[in-house]
């Protein structure tokens, strides 16, 4: 029960005294006189009365023991003086004592007001950790688990700051510190104005002026008097110098003032920790985030490279043979099937490896759930059929099969016999009633005459031979006695029905798979290696290029707009507008801006920097994730090495089910990349790609219709058509507002024809039926940048110049293959259009090639050649022409040589080059060619201009929401708190201030 | 000089009705001088409701209308007397006060997130009502969290003991300490047990309160003191003073687990079921709706409160315990099973610590009859 039984005072009975009536005249003289003379007087006061006499009282349980020894301590208390960071360390060291008194008052019942009241602290911070943990529990990435925490930290950060903040000015302006603490005698540390009531004037006596508290020698060493402190804080406070009691006024002085103080701290604290802590944790966000990114993609970039360097090594070189065997892999890689797993599989599959058609079923399934959507599940099937019998279904052909086959026969005579009636069994012979069934040897010179006696399983087609030559054989004997003999016959064929019919069931009953163990498990480990690998490489792309919260691509997507939207200079009403208006609005107003900063030359280069800045950035990140897993042709990353590794093993293994199915395992994660990349890229370079067709608009109009003269001209012609009714002006007019509005909004091909015919409603036809049209405005659209645009954006420090301009490169790069994707529709207008086929990508592309010869074009066409050919790195091992051959490594190695023959002009000083064989081998390589089909357009490109703006307009504007809230909150708070800090210590009604003069003699409070 | 004739012809001058001797004194004064009373020095008269320390009735009613005026108290009289640095504001004034930002502090950090959440587009508006939906459960939750752990360790301590941390009385302030009218405080609403050191327990044994609200006996019996006991009430009171202790450390430390569980349960998925329209048809056509009979309504209501109330909180409770990764269901479960653990721990030490039985006791005499373990 505790050490509290033991303090629990033990009463023992007291005697009770028997006290006489006359006890009081007994006692004491001097007493009894007083007492008597009273007595006396009462008497002859009130003869008539009756009188009673007071008896005193004795104590019920007298203290046995007078405390000895004990007498009324020294105050020891003293004032703390602590910085910031010994605060902090006290703080910590204090939560130690708190769960001390939380374990002695919850589990022994032991402690005081102040103790209990602290564990009421530490409760609070002890739930609010909890609370903490439990909300980044439901969080599904780090740094938002993290945040849960760093706002933890930052709520009770503020919590603890805002007195002392509050504290300062109070402090400067009337010498009053609020926060001020000390130690009483118990060491418990205290705040001197925590109550009213209770002011501790003790602890100013040995206080030095500037407030450092000094030992009582130390003191007198230094002043002849106490109290030195409160005098200065007097003097500061105004309280006249020659009244009674001065220190006295003063302590009170102070106590008003921290009385005030800590009513505003109270008015204050729930609105100002909210604050604080939101605008702490808002100013943490960043740093956390780089510093995690950081760390995330630091981690798994090491873990990728050494996976490269594992898969590397395996991949064998010259010297070295390639490894595929899988335990070998499965040792270099260092791959865990999880226990659970692997024992359920295990628990799947007989040690006999004969399984039967529910144990394969079961098998089956478990595979196909284990390994759904990797697409290696569905050569699971192809890789089992190795060997014909892991997929047929056998009977193995034992004696104890025999003997139940012999035994079916003659059940099914007896049934059939037992059936007869007496009068037509008569007339059977007497061999067929009296049938006793086949013996062992008949079945074995039927099994041999049908060449399965050295047989052990049978597969289907032998279960169907010996079924149907069972029953034929049991009939044979009776073949003479059924000639006219019409019952015999159909109780034969009955028998013979029977006899196939029971067949059929044993086999069923009989019915086996044979898997051998070995494959079976090389299959469940290979494809749970390449899962592994798999993984271990996803996590990387979540750290850097996935579409994934948190991922750096998606940090990008969160900042990059944001400083776009910064640079194109939206007001905050513009950005509530943009915000909330439908896309036909919302382009409108982002078409209007456009103009303005491409009307405005200085305006427009700033812009300009600024955006191209911010995407290069972007998306060199990227760029960098990208190399790093897929790589370029003449250095390969690790998921494309992995791929050759895995298809190879699987080739070996498994044979070439499997090993398409892991190629186009890694194919799809390959394409997913490059494909994300692209679409990051095409998002960010749009805008600026926007501003520049927005600055020279009117000469790629006049490029698009021709100017007025021409525009006339070709009035009569039909592919102009949409034009006919329109002067050169209107015409001009309703292009440039067609153009602008494609620009901005839309991604289709479909929409594009469907806007033009608003714009230009001549007829119904509109845009669709007009190739000219089309591609020279695709032409248009997708041009490389204005040569002016160019100079802006290359500028003109030395050290940024080369960057930019591969910026500048893959810029136009992407524009043009953009251009080559929206021109799919190609196809469908050659269709509509009959035999007139304006430009397939491919003519296009050719058209490229063919630009190779000439020097002064040799580079603008090997740049877009050569990015094209490096996406097919992704196609390797596939044939990308129906029919035609496999595309490997070599042979897109080859072609980059080529292109790279023509751009330097190398090509010029080898003797004898085959100038046009080579020209010839890219243009039958089909490796400049797009794979679209089945995709949308929007697919594969970027976010349009007007989503990207106003996605961006609705993060800032729920940003502008909250800056307006909190510093609305913050300004309010601290005004009150100026205002009041300003008139503290006023005289009022409570604190009337009547101090009354000193007389020559009063000295100061001792 | 005072006549005879004066006295008898100057009605006015009567001093015992005047009360004012020196007019009928002084002949030569005027009449208006002499009708000029001079102020009496009235007492003070005493409003106060309660003029001594008295204990009130320990009803919810009761708890709450004093709860009432205690938080009407704060805007109207501690603030005002704070920021005027009344000196005789009282430690009981500040933590009043102290109430102000933990009611504003949480609903307020709530607002501010919420502020931020992109609300603009169709599916992030759908987020932000999926967050604060959370939000307002979460602070709900966390409310309800914190009075369930105090109302079970009080119920405890209620059942076992027979005090109630909660019983409340009403302290008189002394009329010399205000200093003015204004602002005027007269009454602390306090409750006898908030102190372990400066308990009232002089008000629970000594009837002083002018209302008897509470019955000593009792809870000296439910102490485990039986008979006729040689004092009784001193060998409750460091009982009492041990169960303040401890009641007042479980209740801290309960509430921790507590609002850590309500705002798991908070933030689980089976209230992101997109409810609002459903509830609002329900509600208006089932609920609202007078034309159905009262018993039917009656009936939709409980169907309403399992459908959008206690189903999703059983699901969420289920939720949490499965956590939907392997560390949030350890979160899950370890806050449940520890919430538990620390429950039954908390009831447990109270309802078999505080107890005299075991003690020895003494009869007070004649009837030597002692308590159960005496040894």
């Amino acid at each position: 029960m505790g050490n509290l039984i033991e303090k629990i005072p033990v009463y023992t009975p007291q005697a009770q005294t028997q006290r006489k009536s006359t006890s009081s005249v007994d006692t004491g003289a001097l007493n009894n006189i007083r007492e008597n003379h009273l007595l006396t007087e009462i008497q002859n006061r009130f003869p008539q009365d009756k009188i009673y006499t007071y008896i005193q009282a004795e104590p019920i349980s007298p203290a046995k023991t007078r405390p000895a020894g004990i007498k009324a301590r020294k105050p020891s208390g003293e004032l703390i003086k602590e910085n910031i960071f010994q605060s902090a360390a006290s703080t910590v060291k204090s939560y130690g004592d708190y769960a001390k008194f939380f374990y002695n008052a919850a589990f022994k019942g032991e402690g005081k007001d102040y103790s209990v009241g602290k564990i009421n602290d530490l409760s609070i911070r002890a739930g609010s950790l909890g609370i903490a943990a439990v909300l980044a529990g439901t969080k599904f990435f780090p740094f938002a688990r993290g945040m849960e925490f760093v706002g933890l930290a930052t709520w009770f950060a503020s919590m603890a700051v805002w007195p002392k903040i509050l504290g300062v000015p109070i402090k400067a302006l009337y010498g009053v510190d609020i926060n001020q603490k000390y130690k009483d005698s118990d060491n418990r540390v205290k705040m001197v104005y925590e109550d009213n009531q209770y002011r501790p004037i003790d602890i100013f006596r040995y206080v030095d002026v500037d407030g450092t508290p000094m030992s009582e020698e130390e003191y007198h060493k230094k002043y002849n008097r106490d109290y030195i402190y409160l005098e200065k804080i007097g003097d500061k406070l105004g309280i006249p110098k020659d009244i009674k009691n001065r220190n006295e006024a003063t302590m009170n002085k102070m106590g008003q003032i921290a009385v005030q103080g800590k009513t505003l701290w109270m008015l204050t604290a729930g609105v100002m920790t909210p604050v604080l802590s939101s605008l702490a944790a808002d100013a943490l966000q960043k740093p956390f985030k780089d510093t995690l990114g950081f760390f995330r993609t630091y981690i798994h970039s090491n873990n990728l490279n050494q996976l490269q360097q594992h898969v590397e090594k395996m991949l064998g070189n010259q010297n070295v043979p390639r490894t595929t065997d899988i335990n070998k892999l499965f040792e270099e890689f260092k791959i865990n099937i999880p226990k659970d797993v692997e024992n359920e599989f295990l628990s799947l599959i007989p040690e006999d490896g004969i399984f039967s058609q529910e144990q394969f079923d079961r098998l089956k399934n478990f595979l196909e759930k284990r390994f759904y959507g990797t697409g290696i599940h569905t050569s699971l099937d192809a890789a089992m059929k190795i060997d014909a019998k892991m997929t047929e279904p056998y009977v193995s052909l034992n004696d104890e099969f025999k003997t139940q086959l012999r035994n079916l026969v003659k059940e099914s005579f007896d049934e059939v016999i037992a059936k007869l009636p007496a009068d037509k069994k008569a007339k059977l012979p007497e061999s067929f009633i009296n049938y006793q069934g086949m013996n062992a040897e008949t079945l074995n010179n039927l099994l041999k005459e049908l060449s399965l006696d050295g047989v052990n399983d049978l597969n289907k087609v032998n279960q169907d031979v010996l079924r149907k030559y069972l029953s034929l054989g049991v009939a044979a004997p009776f073949e003479k006695d059924m000639q006219g003999n019409r019952l015999l016959r159909e109780a034969l064929n009955r028998i013979k029905a029977s006899i196939s019919e029971k067949t059929l069931a044993l086999y069923d009953s009989k019915r086996h798979y044979i898997i051998s163990k070995q494959h079976i498990e090389k299959i469940f480990k290979f494809t749970e290696m390449n899962l592994q690998l798999r993984d271990s490489i996803k996590l990387f792309e979540k750290a850097t290029i996935k579409n994934i919260s948190e991922s750096a691509t998606a940090i990008s997507w969160e900042t990059v707009p944001q400083k776009y939207l910064k640079a194109l200079g939206f007001s905050n009403k513009e950005l509530a507008i943009l915000a909330t208006v439908d896309s036909d609005r919302a382009s409108k107003l982002i078409a209007e801006r456009l103009e303005k900063i491409a009307a405005n030359e200085s305006l427009y280069q700033k812009v300009l920097q600024t955006m191209s800045k911010y995407a290069q950035k972007a998306v060199s990140k990227e760029e960098k994730a990208v190399i790093q897993l897929v790589g370029t042709i003449d250095n390969p990353g690790a998921l494309f090495k992995l791929r050759e590794l895995m298809t190879s093993c699987a080739q070996a293994n498994f044979g070439w089910g499997m090993a398409k199915s892991v190629s186009d395992f890694y194919n799809i994660s390959i394409h997913n990349v490059q494909r994300k990349f692209r679409n990051t890229m095409d998002s960010f370079i749009r805008p600026i790609k926007a501003l520049d067709v927005f600055k020279h608009l009117d000469e790629l109009v006049e490029r698009m219709i021709g100017n007025e003269f021409m525009f006339n001209e070709r009035k009569g012609n039909p592919d102009y058509h949409m034009f006919t009714d329109m002067s050169f002006s209107t015409a001009k007019a309703s292009v440039k507002k067609y153009i602008k509005n494609i620009i901005l909004q839309k991604n289709d091909i479909n929409d594009w024809t469907t806007k033009m015919e608003v714009e230009l409603p001549a007829g119904k036809r509109g845009l669709k039926s007009s190739f000219p049209v089309l591609c020279s405005l695709a032409e248009q659209i997708f041009s490389p940048l204005h040569e002016d645009t160019v100079r802006i954006i290359t500028g003109n420090n030395p050290k940024k110049v080369p960057q930019n301009k591969a910026f500048i490169r893959k810029l136009d790069v992407n524009n043009w293959i953009m251009k080559s994707r929206f021109l799919r529709i190609d196809y469908k207008l050659s269709e509509l259009n009959g035999a007139e086929n304006y430009m397939t990508q491919k003519e296009a592309l050719n058209g490229f090639i063919q630009d190779l010869r000439y020097p002064e074009k040799a580079n603008a066409a090997y740049n877009i050649l050569s990015e094209i050919l490096e996406d097919r790195i992704a196609d390797v091992g596939e044939r990308i022409v129906p029919g035609g051959n496999t595309l490997t490594l070599e042979r897109l190695k080859n072609y980059k040589k080529i292109l790279e023959d023509f751009r330097s002009g190398q090509y010029k000083l080898i003797p004898g080059y085959n100038i046009e064989s080579s020209i010839q081998c890219l243009k039958e390589s089909s490796c400049f060619e797009f794979k679209t089909a089945n995709k949308a357009i929007s697919e594969m490109s970027g976010k349009n201009i007007t989503d990207f703006i106003v996605s961006a307009a609705q993060n800032q504007r729920s940003r502008n929401k909250w800056l307006k809230l909190v510093y609305g909150l913050l300004i309010g708070s601290l005004a009150v708190s100026a205002y009041t800090i300003a008139n503290m210590g006023h005289k009022n009604k409570f604190n009337k201030d009547i101090y009354e003069t000193k007389q020559p003699s009063q000295g100061a409070l001792k | 000089m005072v006549t005879v004739s004066n006295f008898i012809t100057n009605p006015t001058d009567r001093p015992a009705q005047k009360g004012n001797l020196v007019s009928t004194i002084n002949k030569n004064h005027s009449m208006e001088k002499s009708f000029s009373a001079k102020p009496q020095k009235h007492e003070p008269i005493d409003s106060r409701k309660y003029k001594q320390d008295t204990v009130l009735k320990n009803s919810l009613p009761n708890r709450m209308w004093v709860n009432f005026i205690k938080t009407m108290d704060i805007p109207m009289i501690h603030f005002p007397r704070g920021f005027m640095g009344t000196p005789d504001y009282t430690f009981y004034e500040f933590l009043q006060t102290a109430k102000f930002p933990y009611y504003i502090g949480g609903p307020i950090l709530a607002a501010l997130f919420y502020a931020g959440v992109k609300k603009d587009n169709f599916k992030s508006a759908k987020a932000a009502n999926k967050v604060a939906k959370h939000m307002a459960l979460g602070v709900g939750f966390y409310y309800v969290g914190a009075a369930l752990a105090k109302s079970i360790v009080n119920n405890t301590l209620k059942i076992t003991r027979g005090i109630d941390l909660k019983h409340p009385y009403a302290k008189a302030i002394s009329t010399s300490t205000s200093q003015t009218g204004d602002f005027k405080k007269e009454v602390e609403f306090r409750t006898l047990y908030e102190s372990c050191e400066f308990t009232r327990t002089d008000l629970i044994f000594d009837h002083k309160g002018t209302e008897k609200n509470i019955d000593p006996e009792k809870i000296i019996k439910k102490y485990g003191v039986k008979g006729d006991v040689n004092d009784a009430d001193q060998t409750v009171k460091p009982l009492i003073k041990k169960s303040i202790i401890m009641a007042r450390a479980w209740q801290y430390a309960l509430t921790a687990f507590f609002v850590t569980l309500g705002i798991g349960i908070a933030n689980q998925q089976a209230w992101d079921v997109d409810s609002r329209i459903g509830f609002k048809t329900l509600w208006e056509q089932k609920v609202k709706n007078k034309s159905l009979p009262k018993k039917v309504r009656l009936q939709n209501l409980k169907s309403i409160a399992n459908e959008y109330a206690l189903q999703p909180f059983v699901k969420s409770c289920k939720q949490f315990w499965q956590g939907h990764s392997k560390a949030s269901s350890i979160i899950g479960k370890s806050v449940i099973l520890s919430t538990a653990a620390a429950t039954l721990l908390a009831i447990s030490l109270i309802s078999t610590k505080t107890s005299a039985r075991g003690h020895k006791l003494e009869s007070s005499g004649t009837n030597i009859k002692q308590n159960e373990e005496v040894k």
